[in-house]
């Protein structure tokens, strides 16, 4: 199932880039956290929380072809 | 034309004002913590446009390298204290608004003094602790507070607590984990300008109850493509409940910023 990615903060320098179009097995937001940490180990250290077509979602929420899914982590400078 | 007038006269032609909302403005307290990269921009916006009561909390010094994003200090004022410079600068800029300047980082002791003399609470500070407090006191005291925040080239706004909405925990529920400062990932002067900026209209359109508020709403914004962002998100009752019980292991921090 193809998704698109769209990471925020410190992620896209761990990631390398701003987005990504990814075909994934994941069913759930747990699943594709899994995988992602997977491929890109330092995303372990950095607790984020993720959002699906614009809307804050669950580890336990279900992901479907073509969501818009958005991983960013607090930011706390100022 | 009196002063009132002539100053604020480009405030009574917009419907979102009007003399009536330029009252309001004059009978509003608001309390900024943090008068760094994001407290000066809101700072100034507030002050210019009549906020009756302006606090202003930091405990931080001038120092050289705030400068190219700290638009209220000078060279010359580099070593002195942050709040009472800036209380002196928009006393300048405005001498019909009240300031109160705060020589000292808020903590949980001095945050649940002053909150109930303010209606809003404004977060432009740069760590975690001090983001987690602000949003317990706020809870616990029943004040809304605008938020903002920024990591390198990008920025987060949103607008907490307010009318029952949505809280910081209900949206960041973690604890514990590392924060990036400016000082530690470098920051262009203009990314806390534009956030600043973004919350001082933010902290308007909560004054003057205008719509569209960011609540229960989180805008991001990067500032190289000048792409934005927003997520929408809901009041979770165990995240306000746990702001609430977190109040005594708050009591440990004695050096908040």
């Amino acid at each position: 199932m193809e998704m698109n990615l769209k990471y925020f903060g410190i992620l896209s320098e761990i990631t390398g880039k701003p987005d990504e179009w990814l075909e994934s097995p994941a069913e759930t937001v747990g699943d594709l956290l899994e995988e992602l940490n997977e491929k890109y180990p330092a995303m372990k250290l950095v607790p984020c929380q993720v959002s699906v077509n614009q809307k804050l979602a669950e580890r336990v929420s279900i992901l479907r072809k073509g969501d818009e899914i958005a991983i960013l982590p607090p930011f706390s400078g100022g | 034309m009196n002063e009132h007038y002539e100053r604020y006269q480009r405030h009574f032609t917009l419907t979102e004002v009007g003399e009536e909302g330029q009252e309001r403005l004059t009978r509003s307290k608001v309390l900024v913590i943090g008068a760094g990269g994001l407290g000066c921009p809101v700072l100034q916006y507030l002050v210019g446009a009549g906020v009756g009561h302006i606090g202003v909390v930091d405990g931080d010094q001038v120092s050289l390298s705030n400068l190219h994003r700290q638009t209220l200090y000078t060279s010359e004022d580099v070593g002195s204290d942050k709040s009472t410079v800036a209380g002196a600068q928009l006393a300048k800029l405005n001498p019909m608004v009240k300031i109160s300047a705060y020589t000292e980082f808020l903590n949980l002791e001095l945050a649940l003094k002053l909150f109930p003399d303010f209606d809003l609470i404004i977060d432009g500070t740069d760590n975690f602790d001090s983001r987690y407090l602000i949003n317990d006191a706020a809870v616990i005291m029943g004040r809304p507070f605008v938020s903002g925040s920024v990591f390198r080239h990008e920025g987060q706004v949103s607008v907490f607590n307010y009318q029952e909405g949505p809280t910081y925990r209900c949206l960041f529920p973690q604890q514990d984990r590392p924060g990036f400062g400016c000082a530690e990932t470098g920051v262009l002067g203009p990314v806390t300008g534009v956030i600043g900026s973004i919350m001082a209209m933010e902290a308007i359109k909560v004054l003057l109850d205008i719509p569209g508020v960011l609540s229960g709403q989180l805008l991001i914004l990067n500032t190289l493509q000048w792409a934005s962002s927003q997520l929408s998100f809901s009041r979770k009752e165990e995240q306000v409940a746990l702001a609430k019980t977190r109040v005594s292991h708050l009591q440990s921090f004695t050096h908040v910023k």
